[in-house]
């Protein structure tokens, strides 16, 4: 019986519960971006999803690649430029692969934030 | 006690794996892979993920694509570039053309990202059969993933997946059962259209880059997750 039990609980884990062995929290991004594809005038919306799977995956070091810089880039269309910018820079801290991108984002960013405010 | 533990530990997995039914998905991987060599894969740290080109006749499909292919490379030990900023950052420039970016040189997008390699992907199927109250979803995938650095075809495959509504209408042996199953099957069709759509590209996904001998390999930060582990 109790073998029985093991063997049963092991087959379930195993077969259906893959993401308990994963190496990043992503919450909710393939739905929300999903979602935001569909309606993509709800920025603040998908902004405040990616947020969400930020507050939840830092405290443990799991945020998944990209995260920090599809925020940023959220923050960057809702004229957030400065926090933009610091999100890019995350990405590129933790992501050293992403240098290249980021370094172009930033600059990016910060024509947009001048050409505002002339 | 030990039983109490393994009578929760049963229970948790009951719970939490509820959900999810795949039995009614279908792994039909077929075609062929194109050889590799995995220190020739080891090279590439990053990889960039263009938007799907669709050769099928669901305009949606290359959206469920995009959204749910990242966690795959990801957890696969590989940086993935930002899908939804790379492919604005694509349709800003003009190239939001899938088909055409998908014959684009990778050494160009290589180039303009800084991406070791370009994963390039083509929709050759996503067919939605309705038979009566029945439901099948026929979806082929074709993953291509290519050197920056050479130019180089590094990782190829192809995954076809099915979803089929009366999967599990078999075990129903009297007709009265049969007729229920088939109504409640054609209820839950209409309320989760797009959670099927999902759950199917999600796992071609899944089992393109993670299944079998011909799955991609893993890559450096994959490696450096199991070290740290010990």
């Amino acid at each position: 019986m109790l073998k029985k039990l093991i063997l049963i609980s092991l087959i379930l884990f195993i077969s259906s519960c893959k993401s308990d062995n994963s190496m990043y929290k992503w919450g909710s991004y393939d739905k929300s971006l999903l979602n935001y594809n569909k309606s993509p005038m709800e920025k603040e919306k998908f902004a405040l999803k990616l947020q969400k799977i930020i507050q939840k995956s830092e405290p443990s070091n799991q945020v998944p690649p990209g995260i920090y810089a599809e925020y940023g880039y959220i923050l960057l269309e809702l004229r957030k430029y400065d926090e933009a910018i610091s999100y890019f820079n995350k990405e590129k801290t933790l992501w050293p692969e992403s240098t290249k991108l980021m370094d172009l984002m930033i600059e990016r960013a910060k024509i947009q934030n001048k050409n505002t405010k002339k | 006690m030990k039983r109490i533990f393994l009578t929760i530990l049963l229970a948790i997995s009951l719970v939490s794996c509820a959900k999810k039914d795949n039995s009614k998905f279908i792994n039909a991987r077929s075609s062929f892979y194109e050889k590799y060599s995995k220190e020739e894969i080891k090279d590439h740290k990053s990889i960039l993920v263009l938007p799907a080109a669709n050769n099928a006749v669901n305009i949606d499909a290359p959206f469920y694509f995009l959204s749910t292919i990242s966690s795959s490379i990801a957890e696969k030990g590989y940086y993935v570039f930002p899908v939804n900023l790379v492919n604005r950052l694509l349709e800003d420039e003009g190239a939001s053309d899938a088909n055409m970016l998908n014959k684009s040189s990778p050494f160009k997008i290589s180039k303009r990202f800084g991406a070791d390699a370009i994963l390039y992907t083509t929709i050759q199927e996503w067919d939605a059969k309705y038979i009566g109250l029945a439901t099948v979803i026929t979806a082929s995938l074709e993953y291509t993933l290519k050197s920056g650095k050479t130019g180089k075809t590094i990782w190829k495959t192809t995954q076809k997946v099915k979803y089929d509504s009366n999967q599990n209408l078999g075990q129903q042996n009297s007709l009265v059962g049969l007729l229920i199953a088939m109504a409640v099957n054609a209820a839950l069709d209409k309320t989760m259209a797009d959670s099927r759509h999902y759950d199917l590209v999600k796992s071609a996904n899944v089992l393109a880059l993670h299944s079998g001998v011909h799955s991609l390999p893993n890559g450096q930060r994959f490696v450096a997750q199991v070290e740290s582990d010990k």
